[in-house]
């Protein structure tokens, strides 16, 4: 019988940004949610001799562009996982990672029994650190912006400026090589390069004044049309991503990053509350503004929005 | 926590749709905003002001939701001004940079004159 679970994009993309919070959180959450229950399912493999991790990985990687070894992928990530076990807890993260990013590339991957085994066992147990993570934030979020010195959060609302020629031209040089870079992408069939791309520039220009929202949203159909999900994927790719910026950021109180994802989220999102993390996101910038008010810092904001 | 309420009223001065809004517009109402402006849209009418003087607090999502109407009405040939925003959701407004993107006035009758004119 043909297996018909796979892990999907989004969910191997949130498991990729769990990892990389567990990994703010320390060692010992480190261990608690991804080592001991990969030891546990028996996942941990001694090293053979020749069997060296970065070089399974370089290999991996090269005949990973040869379709006739696409199904070996799966198998060789998962060993990939229990010798990195053995090494360290960074590189069973980077392994881990690895894997999941190999599932986003390929289906035949996702589609796997081990891919299937190992999303399901993350899942599983990182559904409480999600919870207890998601609690906490709020918490340490008015933590850190009470803590702020009052020109960090300035400095996090100041926006692109486009006055500037230069700048113009920057942002028009970048959407064209950004068309380029997709148009070599799509030629490969290459949709996670196309999904990363956009999604980078999306984050990075959709608050600026002179946003090619227009040519953006052309992309996205003419990939949409090629690959059914492309949209939704891409929504899910740039949510995953600014909710991991704000929740990494409300971890190592980096009050800049935080406040900047939120904006960038509420100008993307535009109100869809179907979009990941709406809710959480929202909760987060009540406390903010509530603060701000409290410390009657709007004033400031907007001087230093304006160039004061 | 009660339930989120966000009272929206409309009516037609001068050729140009009114929408008053009163409650907080957050993550909770702003769908429900988004509808009442997609609605107005869909029927054709490109030429809105919104009286914000009920409006207590706005979030990044009701932000987003403007931000999108504005560039449909645009499109369309259209227009859109807020009137009477209170000084919380005025320097919200700024900080999100919506005030460089559209006129925010303290009086109804300019908004309407600006939005009609345009």
């Amino acid at each position: 019988m043909p297996n018909t679970l796979k892990v999907t994009v989004t969910s191997a993309q949130e498991l990729i940004k769990d990892i990389r919070l567990l990994a703010t959180c320390g060692r010992s959450s480190f261990r608690k949610y991804l080592y001991e229950p990969l030891f546990e399912s028996g996942w941990q493999v001694e090293q053979s001799s020749g069997q060296n991790r970065r070089k399974l990985i370089e290999r991996l990687k090269k005949d990973s562009a040869d379709p006739a070894f696409l199904q070996t992928i799966a198998p060789r990530c998962k060993k990939i996982i229990g010798i990195s076990m053995k090494e360290s807890l960074a590189s069973l993260g980077e392994s881990s990672i690895f894997f999941l990013e190999r599932m986003q590339m390929h289906i035949v991957v996702a589609s796997s029994i081990e891919a299937v085994e190992f999303a399901d066992l993350l899942n599983r147990h990182f559904a409480e650190f999600r919870k207890d993570n998601s609690e906490r934030s709020e918490e340490l979020f008015i933590e850190a912006v009470l803590e702020a010195d009052p020109d960090d959060i300035k400095s996090a609302y100041a926006p692109v400026k486009l006055g500037d020629l230069n700048e113009k031209i920057k942002l028009d040089n970048e959407i064209q090589r950004l068309y380029e870079n997709i148009r070599i992408a799509s030629q490969y069939y290459n949709i996670p390069k196309c999904r990363k791309l956009l999604s980078s520039y999306i984050i990075r220009y959709s608050d600026s004044e002179d946003y090619a929202r227009d040519d953006v949203e052309k992309l996205i159909k003419a990939l949409n049309s090629r690959e059914h999900g492309f949209e939704d994927d891409l929504k899910n790719t740039i949510a995953i991503d600014l909710y991991y910026r704000i929740t990494h950021g409300v971890l190592k109180g980096d009050i800049y990053s935080t406040i900047t994802s939120i904006r960038k989220y509420g100008y993307i999102f535009e109100g869809d509350s179907s979009a990941k993390y709406f809710y959480d996101i929202d909760r987060l910038e009540r406390a903010f503004y509530k603060i701000i008010s409290d410390k009657d810092l709007w004033d400031d904001l907007k001087h230093k929005r304006n160039g004061g | 926590m009660g339930d989120p309420v966000l009272k929206i009223t409309e009516k037609n001065q001068n050729g140009v749709c009114v929408i008053t809004l009163s409650g907080d517009i957050d993550a909770y109402t702003a769908p429900s905003f988004k509808d009442a402006i997609d609605k107005k849209i869909s029927a054709g009418t490109f030429r809105i002001v919104f009286d914000f003087s009920g409006v207590n607090y706005i979030s990044s999502a009701a932000i987003g939701v403007l931000n999108a109407a504005l560039h449909t009405l645009k499109a369309n040939g259209g227009a859109m001004s807020i009137a009477c925003v209170n000084k919380t959701v005025r320097d919200t407004l700024d900080v999100m940079y919506f005030t460089r993107k559209v006129t925010v006035t303290n009086s109804l009758d300019t908004s309407i004159n600006e939005v009609s004119a345009s």
